[in-house]
């Protein structure tokens, strides 16, 4: 057995290990330390130089030059391609919608960016023969109440009165006539050139905008009983006419400069505030002075306020959905405004247009979305909360029997106007009077109500709404109102909102989503007056940059597989 | 009867012009309808205090942009500048409905529910029509489940007496050979006829009824005043109706309230007949129906004096005999008229109307029928109206008869059932009070 000699303190015991592992650290800690503190000093060192390019991103251009930047969309900021214009159903090769790439690829349910995909199919093909003579119908009442002295169109029937709003509809109608071949060019050109011209020549309402009712032989401003005289301004009259100015740009390029000369006389200071809340107004009875009121509930104020964010401005706070609440109706949850009408005295209806002018003009995508496909909406809580809007509706037919299509609508007869609700004033299936009287009797399938479902939500359900409404015309005069629910018959009455939209819905059986990109650079509602305070008077917007974008939101945490 | 028909025509040719909503659907275009000269109302004229004018969400090009709503006498409504009105007693205003409706651009204006219309004449004077009204049908005005039987002169000019009764509430029924033909609510009522006369005045609270709860007036705590702090809703919401204001004594006010109206009554009367058809004649839309006087309307004070002493001397006789039988009404084999006091039956007949007699049947009219002591003014006075028409003091009786006699059969309908009738007696009823003096023993109760 060898011994080993033990000679002073072994270089394997372990106080030699935790000195040597101690020193290792130390010296690693200086060494880190003395590398970092000398590239702090270098980099401290170093001149502060940014090389700014003119329009760049770190170019804070003045106002001057702000209109000539391109507003930021989808395709731009992303580098995707854009959506194209479809071509005129007359245009279209017999296999265009075999080639069409119209299927999700997705699951149904919110994507992380909030965007949504239904579990819904849109309805998407040729024109069969009943509908093509639905759209001729259509199309025949604005033939018929189109005023040849202004290019307004009746509101109603024969009567020479109209809103913004039942004029976007006309503009709607005559897109769509273009597009499914029922006009040509020249006579939607003439048409066209001569309603802007009078749009634009409209005396505005103390000098900001228009006034909410027009003498559609005049032109001239009137009030309620069609007398001369001045009431207000709706924005949510003007909101859907931008919606529609922006399709007539985006959509007829040449068309363009007489849009934005329409515009550049209004005056929109007071109708949007910095929160980003629509105001209307009106007149106090007794001062004479103008009111201001915020105006639009959940589904007229969201779509609303995306026709302004098409222009530039940022309604943020009516964009978005809040308040709300909902209703639990034959198990779907049916969102409602939450502002208590008894406090603000304004009503909470929900019908179904809003939502369906959201789908067929705008696809449920934000404004500044022109990239996504159809089948993925990028404005994802308004497509979701329009799948509940059908799907009561839907609930309600299957457990009651009664086709539902509900939405305001035209009656003839006193009061000649009726909110045919799903949900208002706390009860369900509410259909009352301008004034809040409860009249059941006026409940009715409404014919815009029912053809937009059927387009946007491919089911058996719509199916057998499109039986019940598509031959529901007078072949003079137009499409019916709608069916009235208590079995009265039809609703015999005429209105340009009512064709308008059905006109809408047919074609976007053709084309998809209306809204189409703008296909230009710099636009004239952008730099026009960038010499004067004009701009600033007027709150003119500039170009929205991808920080100005509508923000897109969800208000459930429904995944694909809770449906 | 010529009256009658001239009514009758009068009515037709409302119903031809009138407006109708539904045939305003098939004649009337909206520019017509909502012209401004067909306005007649002015909306911020409130109807009554704490109605406000509201602005209409109108998303077309037309229609009225502002409408009036409230709530008075427990009836909501709301009523358009063109005259159109809904009167409920639920917020919605969707069921038990009265509808007014105006012929265009005129203050001819008509109320109506169910099979029952109402307008003023051209005096005036309240007019009804019940739809499918036939010969022979009668009349009766249910409360609860009392039942009373009115005249078939409720199908002419309303005398001031009828039309109070209608407006106290209750259904009106029509019956034909014994069966029901009709049933109408009359909630509303009296709102709708005092709008129907404000229409008429063009807004003017003069016409309006005694205690309406208009602007400015002195309010005495009891009218009928819409709540606004507690009411709020512009709209329909589900809310159970707001409470009439409460005072902090209210039978006090209520009995100030009678004894002022019964003053007021009396020194019109005292005004004499000359007064009152000049009123008729000159404005008599805004007064009520000329009433007939009385000869000697101080002579008629002391009386009802006198017979208020006496009254209370005798009910404080028949407490202290609690043994004696209390006064009923109803029972089978008993003695069903109406005496308030121990007087015997003939005496009651044979005298004239003097001062105990009009007392006694007023006070009966009061406690036992229960109705409002203006109504039973008014029953009084139909009954000495007709007696001065006709100059048969013997037949006075008979609207206080009637409704006695059918007051009877509905008692004893209600006690007996569809059975046999139950065998009671006077022992089997006893006084409130002397209930209430039997189970408190105290001396409180217990004069």
């Amino acid at each position: 057995m060898v011994e080993i000699p033990r000679s002073g303190r072994s270089r394997r015991s372990t106080g030699f290990g935790w000195f040597t592992l101690s020193a290792a650290v130390v010296s690693v800690i200086g060494t880190v330390a003395l590398v970092g503190s000398a590239a702090r000093s270098i980099f401290l060192a170093q001149e502060d130089i940014t090389t700014i390019i003119a329009g760049g991103d770190f170019d804070d251009l003045p106002a001057l030059l702000r209109g000539n930047v391109a507003a930021a969309t989808t395709s731009s900021v992303r580098n995707v391609p854009r959506r194209e214009k479809p071509p005129r159903q007359c245009e279209m090769p017999q296999d265009w919608f075999t080639k069409q790439d119209l299927t999700a690829t997705r699951e149904p349910g919110y994507t992380l960016r909030n965007e949504y995909v239904s579990p819904y199919k849109r309805r998407r093909g040729f024109l069969n023969d009943r509908e093509m003579r639905a759209a001729e119908v259509a199309w025949h009442y604005f033939e018929t109440y189109t005023q040849d002295s202004t290019g307004l169109a009746n509101s109603v029937g024969n009567y020479p009165s109209t809103t913004l709003w039942d004029t976007a509809s006309y503009i709607a109608g005559a897109v769509a006539a273009y597009e499914l071949c029922l006009i040509e060019k020249p006579d939607f050109d003439r048409r066209m050139t001569q309603l802007l011209t009078t749009i634009k020549g409209l005396d505005l309402f103390r000098g900001e905008l228009p006034n909410k009712v027009y003498h559609t032989k005049t032109g001239n401003k009137v009030d309620y009983s069609n007398k001369p005289g001045e009431i207000g301004y709706s924005a949510l009259d003007i909101g859907r006419l931008l919606v529609w100015l922006r399709i007539l740009k985006n959509r007829y390029t040449y068309l363009g400069n007489t849009v934005d000369a329409v515009l550049l006389k209004w005056d929109f200071s007071r109708v949007i505030d910095d929160e980003g809340l629509l105001y209307g107004a009106s007149i106090d009875k007794e001062t004479g002075e103008t009111v201001y009121n915020q105006e639009g509930r959940l589904g007229y104020e969201e779509y609303a306020a995306k026709g302004f964010a098409l222009w530039g401005f940022r309604p943020v706070l009516a964009h978005r959905a809040e308040p709300f609440l909902t209703a639990s109706m034959m198990g779907v949850p049916v969102p409602y405004d939450g502002r208590d009408p008894r406090i603000f005295h304004s009503q909470n209806y929900v019908v179904t247009e809003s939502y369906l002018q959201d789908g067929l003009e705008l696809g449920f995508d934000l404004p500044h979305d022109d990239s996504t496909p159809e089948w993925l909406h990028s404005d994802g809580w308004r497509a979701e909360f329009a799948d509940r809007i059908y799907r009561v509706q839907e609930a309600r037919w299957r457990k009651t029997g009664f086709m539902t299509a509900r939405s305001e609508h035209n009656v003839k007869g006193p009061p000649y106007f009726t909110y045919d609700t799903i949900f208002s004033d706390g009860y369900s299936w509410n259909t009352v009077t301008p004034r809040g009287d409860y009249v059941p009797d006026h409940a009715a399938v409404a014919a815009k109500a029912a053809l937009g479902l059927w387009a946007l939500w491919d089911t058996e359900y719509t199916d057998v709404l499109y039986d019940a409404i598509i031959e529901l015309y007078d072949p003079e005069n137009g499409m019916y109102e709608g069916l009235y629910e208590r079995g009265q018959g039809r609703v015999e009455i005429f209105t340009a909102n009512n064709n308008g939209i059905i006109l809408t819905s047919l074609l976007h059986k053709v084309q998809g989503t209306i809204l189409t990109p703008y296909t230009g650079n710099t636009e004239v509602w952008y730099t026009a007056y960038r010499d004067q305070d004009l701009r600033e008077k007027r709150r003119y917007p500039d170009p929205p940059l991808e920080e100005d974008w509508l923000p897109a939101l969800r208000h459930t945490f429904h995944r694909g597989n809770d449906f | 009867m010529a009256y009658k028909h001239i009514a009758t025509v009068f009515m037709l040719g409302l119903l031809t012009l009138a407006p109708l909503r539904s045939q305003a659907q098939q004649a009337s275009s909206p520019p017509d309808t909502f012209a401004s000269e067909n306005a007649i109302l002015d909306t911020s004229i409130p109807f009554a205090i704490g109605a406000r004018e509201a602005r209409q969400e109108l998303r077309g090009a037309f229609g009225w942009a502002t409408f009036q709503e409230g709530l008075v006498e427990g009836v909501y409504f709301r009523f358009d500048p063109d005259g159109y009105a809904r009167f409920a007693p639920t917020p919605r205003l969707d069921e038990d409905v009265f509808e007014v409706i105006c012929r265009p651009r005129t203050l001819s204006c008509m109320g109506r529910k169910q099979e029952l219309s109402m307008f003023l004449n051209t005096r005036g004077q309240l007019e009804l029509r019940i739809e499918g009204t036939q010969p022979g049908d009668q009349f009766f005005m249910a409360e609860g489940l009392n039942e009373i039987q009115l005249p078939n002169r409720i199908l002419q000019p309303l005398e001031d007496g009828l039309e109070t009764l209608l407006g106290s509430g209750g259904e009106l029924i029509m019956r034909r050979n014994e069966a029901e033909a009709a049933r109408i609510s009359l909630e509303g009522f009296g709102a709708v006829v005092a709008y129907l006369r404000w229409i008429v005045a063009r807004q003017d609270y003069t016409v309006l009824p005694r205690g309406w709860p208009v602007p400015g007036a002195v309010s005495n705590g009891s009218a009928n005043l819409t709540q606004t702090p507690a009411w709020l809703s512009p709209m329909p919401q589900p809310m159970v109706p707001q409470a009439t204001q409460t005072t902090a004594d209210p039978e006090l006010n209520r009995v100030r309230d009678e004894l002022s109206m019964l003053r007021t009554l009396l020194a019109q009367r005292a005004l004499g007949p000359e007064t009152s058809s000049t009123q008729a004649g000159s404005d008599s839309r805004q007064m009520p129906a000329p009433i007939p006087a009385y000869p000697d309307t101080t002579q008629r004070m002391d009386d009802i004096q006198s017979a208020i002493g006496n009254l209370e001397r005798q009910l404080a006789q028949a407490r202290t005999h609690p043994g004696q039988p209390a006064p009923v009404y109803g029972g089978p084999g008993l003695d069903t008229s109406p005496r308030p006091d121990n007087l015997p039956a003939e005496e009651q007949h044979t005298t004239t109307a003097n001062g105990n007699d009009i007392a006694r049947r007023l006070a009966y009219l009061i406690s036992e029928i229960g109705l409002d002591p203006r109504a039973a003014v008014m029953v009084l006075q139909l009954r000495e109206g007709k007696s001065t028409q006709v100059g048969d003091l013997a037949t006075s009786d008979q609207v206080v008869s009637d409704i006695m006699g059918e007051l009877r059969q509905t008692t004893r309908d209600v006690g007996v059932g569809n059975g046999e009738a139950p065998q009671v007696t006077t022992t089997d009823y006893m006084i409130l009070s002397d209930y209430f003096c039997a189970i408190m023993k105290e001396k409180a109760f217990c004069p």
